[in-house]
């Protein structure tokens, strides 16, 4: 049973996690580690460790995760090479290419923002302050309006008033002059035939 | 543009300030009572009345050539009784002329008025009142001013309760009922509606009543007036009325209530008929206003629920608001008084 992984064996390691994952992807991993765990092949700390190596690596996503016996003879000979015997290189080549397939999606998904690019941060820091800043002129700009339109309000109501009492005027000046007409007509009347008191 | 036109405005109304020196006086001339009302805030109201003395006797106990209002009242048994003013219209016998012009003098002495200022006034007319009826007025009155217009009552109660648009205001005097529609205007002859049903009517209409009722009773149209003045209601009585009555040579105390309300409701009809001659004939735009804006003023504007009970008739016609104009004795005289000192001073000139 390979009981641990030292940080000698890296490249082997990454050479046997990609292997694997290029034939049952990320999403069959834990299943298949499971079996090498649950037939004596590897220990917990080691499937832990591939899973972390298995994070960082290029996202794939496989149908099933079992795998042809080439593939498990293959698969066995790196745990043995990592448990330090000597393993050809040749051996350890494969035939067939791997039936997972690269998922780009959760690749792009998983993505973690502190990998953001410091420039675009600060682009994009810059864009977030821009439009702060003129969403609180527009918020300046319609304070000002809203107190422009009430001085408008409060001065049409002035005038309406203004036209009311012209308005008003006109009509009480309407009804002197008639007044004043109807009067001249009286006194007229009187003029022609005036009365006869002592 | 605005400040221009402030500015034009001011120098517009600039004209109208008026010298202080100057008096203007409104004059209710009613078949019943005179007020009068001066723009340095005296007023008063009299009688109608006129009395010369009979004869030699009379004038020597009374030293007056004639006596005015409750005076003339008080000693009319030693007096020719002259009521110049008859369902609203001044007479023209020379005896009423001459009674009407001493009226208008006592009147006017009665507010002491300084006869080194110049005086304007507007005398309230009935609103049917005749062009021959206004030129006599306008003449008796020429000699006492310096300026004088003659104006419809009712105008004048509109005027001032400054209900000058969409308003119809039922002048219920003692000689006519005055109905006028008011809209911006002067009225015409066809906003306006004159009635004999008014105070006068109610007095003889009560007289008739307590005589059918009760058999030799001897009831003068004075007596009926004093109740009528103390109790006028119409629709549904609060209180009993009961009055004493000379029955030939004794005096009974007998409830007239019923005479008094059928007296008051007996003016209804006509007012009715005029208030809805004066909206149908309206511009249907606003005869919704007009119906809503129906002002009572004059004496009878004193009936006790006359108001309500209008507003109760008006409910057959699509209904309508009635109120009543504040000061019923003084409210003509003070609108003339008001449209006197609003007038522009150079249209005083040219009347």
């Amino acid at each position: 049973m390979l009981e641990e992984l030292d940080e000698n064996s890296i490249e082997t390691q990454r050479k046997w996690i990609k292997f694997l994952l290029e034939r049952v992807g990320h999403n069959n991993l834990l299943r298949l580690l499971n079996y090498y765990k649950s037939i004596g092949w590897i220990s917990d700390p080691v499937a832990q460790r591939l899973l972390e190596l298995a994070s960082i690596e290029k996202r794939y996503k496989g149908i099933s995760w079992t795998l042809s016996a080439q593939e498990q003879r293959i698969s066995r000979l790196y745990i043995e090479k990592l448990e330090g015997r000597a393993i050809d290189d040749s051996l350890l080549q494969v035939q067939s290419p791997g039936k997972a397939k690269p998922d780009v999606e959760k690749n792009l998904k998983t993505k973690p923002a502190e990998y953001m690019h410091p420039v675009e941060k600060t682009k994009m820091e810059f864009n977030i302050h821009r439009r702060e800043v003129t969403i609180n002129n527009l918020e300046e700009e319609l304070d000002e309006k809203y107190t422009q339109i009430e001085k408008l309000n409060i001065r049409i109501r002035g005038l309406e008033n203004e036209l009311l009492e012209s308005n008003k005027e006109l009509m009480k000046n309407k009804i002197y002059k008639e007044l004043m007409d109807q009067n001249i007509r009286i006194k007229k009347a009187a003029r022609k035939k005036p009365l006869n008191l002592s | 543009m605005a400040t221009k036109r402030k500015i034009e405005k001011k120098g517009a109304s600039a004209p109208r300030i008026k010298e202080s020196k100057d008096l203007f006086i409104g004059i209710d001339l009613g078949t019943n009572h005179t007020a009068i009302s001066t723009s340095n805030g005296k007023k008063n109201s009299i009688l109608s009345i006129v009395g010369t003395p009979r004869d030699a006797v009379a004038s020597k106990f009374l030293k007056k050539e004639r006596l005015y209002g409750d005076e003339a009242l008080k000693h009319r048994v030693a007096l020719n009784m002259f009521k110049p003013i008859e369902s609203g219209l001044l007479k023209n016998q020379r005896e009423d002329l001459e009674a009407a012009k001493g009226l208008l003098e006592y009147v006017l002495n009665s507010v002491d008025v300084n006869r080194d200022v110049k005086k304007y006034a507007i005398i309230g007319v009935p609103s049917q009142a005749s062009v021959l009826n206004k030129k006599i007025i306008t003449e008796i009155a020429g000699d006492f001013f310096d300026g004088i217009m003659v104006a419809s009552e009712p105008f004048c109660v509109a005027y001032n309760i400054e209900e000058l648009e969409h308003s119809l205001v039922v002048d219920i005097g003692a000689g006519t009922t005055d109905l006028c529609r008011v809209h911006g205007t002067l009225p015409d002859p066809d906003d306006q509606v004159s009635s004999n049903k008014a105070g006068d009517f109610i007095d003889k209409e009560l007289v008739r009543f307590i005589s059918d009722e009760y058999t030799n009773v001897r009831v003068t149209t004075e007596m009926a007036k004093k109740w009528k003045e103390q109790s006028a209601f119409v629709g549904e009585a609060e209180e009993e009325i009961v009055v004493d009555v000379p029955v030939d040579s004794s005096i009974l105390k007998l409830s007239i209530t019923k005479e008094v309300k059928n007296a008051c409701e007996a003016i209804i009809p006509d007012i009715m008929g005029g208030i809805s001659k004066l909206i149908s004939t309206y511009d249907p735009d606003f005869q919704e206003d007009l119906r809503n804006n129906i002002w009572l003023a004059g004496g009878g504007s004193l009936i006790k629920n006359l108001d309500v009970v209008l507003e109760k008739e008006l409910e057959l016609i699509d209904g309508g608001s009635v109120k009543i104009a504040k000061d019923p004795v003084f409210g003509g005289a003070n609108g003339a008084l008001k449209l006197a000192m609003d007038m522009p001073p150079e249209f005083w000139q040219t009347a």
